[in-house]
């Protein structure tokens, strides 16, 4: 991915710096609307109180005659000295004194108490106390304007700092997060550095706990790739190796041919030519086969399979071949048994075992049986009455290539690994027995129950 | 020159044996490692064909058995096995030589005619008695210069004899080495080709050590 790809991917860090940057500006202009109303809630209260104040001084005073008072133009010893406006009315209708700024109507309509009022353009607190001894009214207006500018400066005085604050923030958590996030970013070159070859872990120190599970994770991943990559080495020189038998016997075959003068002998050696293409093609149909096997399948959610079924058709299709070698092939099997498994997995399974029974028992065996046991753990087994294999060679059965000692029909020694992998991908397991008479061989591969497998 | 080849591949075996014999060898064949120690046991070889992943006994236990018994018989391995620690290995042990499967037979014929020659001493390739020259890879023999044609089993003695030039060989020593298991001896052979062999080259090649056998006189000049 060049640099400009990767210019155009979300960015962790911005996002966090978004994240951050605004979750702090909404809780600070939260945090001044809150204190706007509080301080204009505390402003309106002390203010009331003075203006109640007010009142009752100018109402102590009221017995002096009418006439104006020219408030307006006293002199403001504190900005926030409140300007305020008064009016005494006699028995509510004659107004007797007032101050310059006041209007010419009454302040309020109300006789007690506060009342908010609006006169031209300007909003007006008002408070109105009657002396119903004298008759005497008096209300005292302030301009609602002042209150809301005490409340304001309080707000701004909160709000101001946070456009000094939000940019250096800003760049503290993009320190933070670039320092926060430097072991990712070392992970991700450490990984994007790597030669494809190179499948050792990661070695990061001591990641962070948010870390260590990706480390762990691509570490985990890493082994598997190492363990598939010594999997697929392995195999290929084996199959390299087991080919090269097959290759020279072919080649053998061939120069005797080429260079015999004798036409039985060029024939036999002819025919060796054929039988060698043969056994070389099927070697590499078996490693063919195991090699699709080997892959980790295992995932793959399985599938079911009637063995019943299974075994038929396989019987069905090795029968001439027993035929040809003497021996009778039966199937011992229920209706149906139902396995949790891959039905072409297990076709070649039993397609193997029945080739090495036929193969193997051919001239000094009778019979090869296939039987299938139901219920809770199926069953499937192979037996034939041949020569058998000695306990102490039964080990080695599927090993790779091993063929055991003695064996002259021709094979890829790989038929039981097919086998051991297929069950090993099914949850099976195999086990090697002598038959029941103390001759031959019997293969009995147990599966787990079905829905036993989670 | 009669070998003993130990191979489990019936196929390979066949091709090998089949081959071998066609570049004038004898060879008897033994599928596994227990087999190859009777046979050598029991018999005369040349050299021995050695297959590594032999049953029953590998080659390499096979090889350092025959080689602590001080067997100097000529081994050649042939095997699947190519790894460069593999041939050291196999050297090691006791081998005289290494040939990867699958092996031109040509080179196999050559290398083991040249083990054979190199474990009697011999630096020349071809064999001289008088005025009779053997040159073993070609096959071809000549007097004076001039080629005589042999039959392959009156070449094979004629070779058995200038091997051993100056040493008799007894009629049973002979034939030993001259037939493979299972070939049919008639009971006067060894007489028949000795005598086709003086009719074609001239009397006094093969001689007759009476009580003993026959010999090839060495050759003081070469």
């Amino acid at each position: 991915m060049s640099a400009a790809d990767r210019s155009r991917l979300p960015s962790l860090r911005n996002r966090l710096l978004a994240v951050v940057l605004a979750g702090v500006a909404v809780a600070w202009v939260g945090a001044a609307a809150f204190a706007f109303l509080e301080a204009r809630h505390e402003v309106d209260e002390l203010l009331d109180g003075y203006l109640a104040q007010s009142a009752a001084l100018i109402a102590a005073q009221a017995a002096a005659g009418e006439g104006e008072l020219d408030v307006e133009h006293a002199p403001q010893l504190h900005r926030y000295a409140r300007r305020v406006a008064f009016q005494v009315w006699e028995r509510g209708r004659v107004l007797r004194l007032h101050s310059l700024n006041a209007p010419d109507g009454r302040l309020s309509p109300r006789d007690e108490g506060f009342d908010d009022v609006v006169i031209g353009d300007v909003r007006w607190r008002v408070f109105s106390s009657y002396d119903g001894d004298r008759g005497i009214l008096v209300q005292v207006g302030e301009v609602r304007q002042s209150r809301d500018a005490i409340a304001f400066a309080v707000a701004r005085g909160l709000a101001a700092p946070l456009l000094v604050a939000l940019p250096v923030l800003g760049f503290l958590v993009w320190v933070a997060v670039t320092y926060g996030l430097a072991p990712l970013r070392a992970i991700g070159q450490a990984v994007s550095r790597r030669d494809p070859a190179d499948v050792k872990p990661l070695a990061v120190r001591s990641p962070p706990r948010e870390v260590e599970p990706l480390v762990s994770g691509l570490n985990a991943l890493f082994a598997r790739v190492r363990a598939s990559l010594a999997h697929e080495r392995r195999f290929t020189a084996d199959a390299a190796h087991e080919l090269r038998t097959p290759i020279a016997a072919l080649r053998a075959q061939a120069e005797v041919a080429l260079a015999s003068g004798e036409s039985a002998e060029r024939r036999h050696a002819l025919e060796g030519v054929i039988a060698g293409c043969d056994r070389a093609a099927h070697l590499v149909d078996q490693l063919l086969t195991l090699a699709r096997l080997d892959p980790a399948l295992d995932a793959r959610p399985p599938g079911r399979a009637d063995l019943a079924a299974i075994a038929r058709e396989v019987a069905s299709t090795h029968v001439q071949a027993a035929i040809d070698r003497g021996l009778e092939l039966a199937v011992e099997a229920p209706a149906s048994a139902i396995v949790a498994a891959e039905p072409a997995l297990l076709e070649i399974m039993l397609r193997n075992l029945v080739d090495n029974a036929v193969k193997y028992s051919a001239g000094r065996g009778r019979e090869v049986r296939i039987v299938v046991g139901d219920g809770a753990a199926p069953l499937l087994r192979v037996i034939d009455d041949g020569p058998g294999i000695a306990p102490q060679e039964r080990a080695r059965l599927g090993e790779r290539f091993h063929r055991p000692e003695g064996t002259v029909e021709p094979g890829s020694g790989l038929g039981l690994s097919i086998v051991l992998r297929i069950a090993e991908i099914c949850g099976a397991r195999v086990a090697f027995d002598a038959s029941a008479g103390g001759r031959g061989l019997c293969v009995t591969v147990r599966f787990p129950a079905v829905g036993a497998r989670t | 020159m009669r070998l003993l080849l130990a191979e489990d591949d019936a196929l390979l075996g066949d091709g090998l044996q089949a081959g071998l014999r066609q570049a004038g060898f004898q060879v008897d064949w033994v599928r596994d490692g227990v087999a190859a120690e009777h046979a050598l046991a029991g018999g005369t070889y040349a050299a021995l064909v050695l297959d590594l992943g032999l049953p029953r006994r590998s080659g390499e236990e096979l090889l350092s058995r025959l080689r602590a018994k001080g067997a100097r018989l000529p081994v050649l391995i042939l095997t699947a096995r190519d790894g460069v620690g593999d041939r050291v290995r196999g050297l090691d042990a006791g081998a005289d030589d290494y040939l990867v499967k699958p092996a031109d037979l040509q080179e196999l014929a050559a290398r083991l005619r040249a083990l054979v020659r190199r474990a009697r001493g011999e630096a020349s390739p071809r064999l001289r008695a008088g005025a009779v020259e053997l040159d073993p890879a070609t096959r071809e023999v000549t007097l004076k210069g001039a080629r005589v044609l042999l039959q392959p089993r009156e070449f094979a003695l004629l070779h058995e004899l200038m091997l051993n030039a100056g040493r008799a060989l007894s009629r049973q020593q002979l034939e030993e080495r001259l037939y493979a298991w299972g070939e049919e001896i008639g009971s006067n052979a060894v007489e028949v080709h000795v005598h086709h062999l003086r009719r074609k080259l001239g009397p006094d090649v093969v001689r007759t050590v009476r009580g003993v056998g026959y010999l090839v006189a060495r050759d003081e000049r070469g």
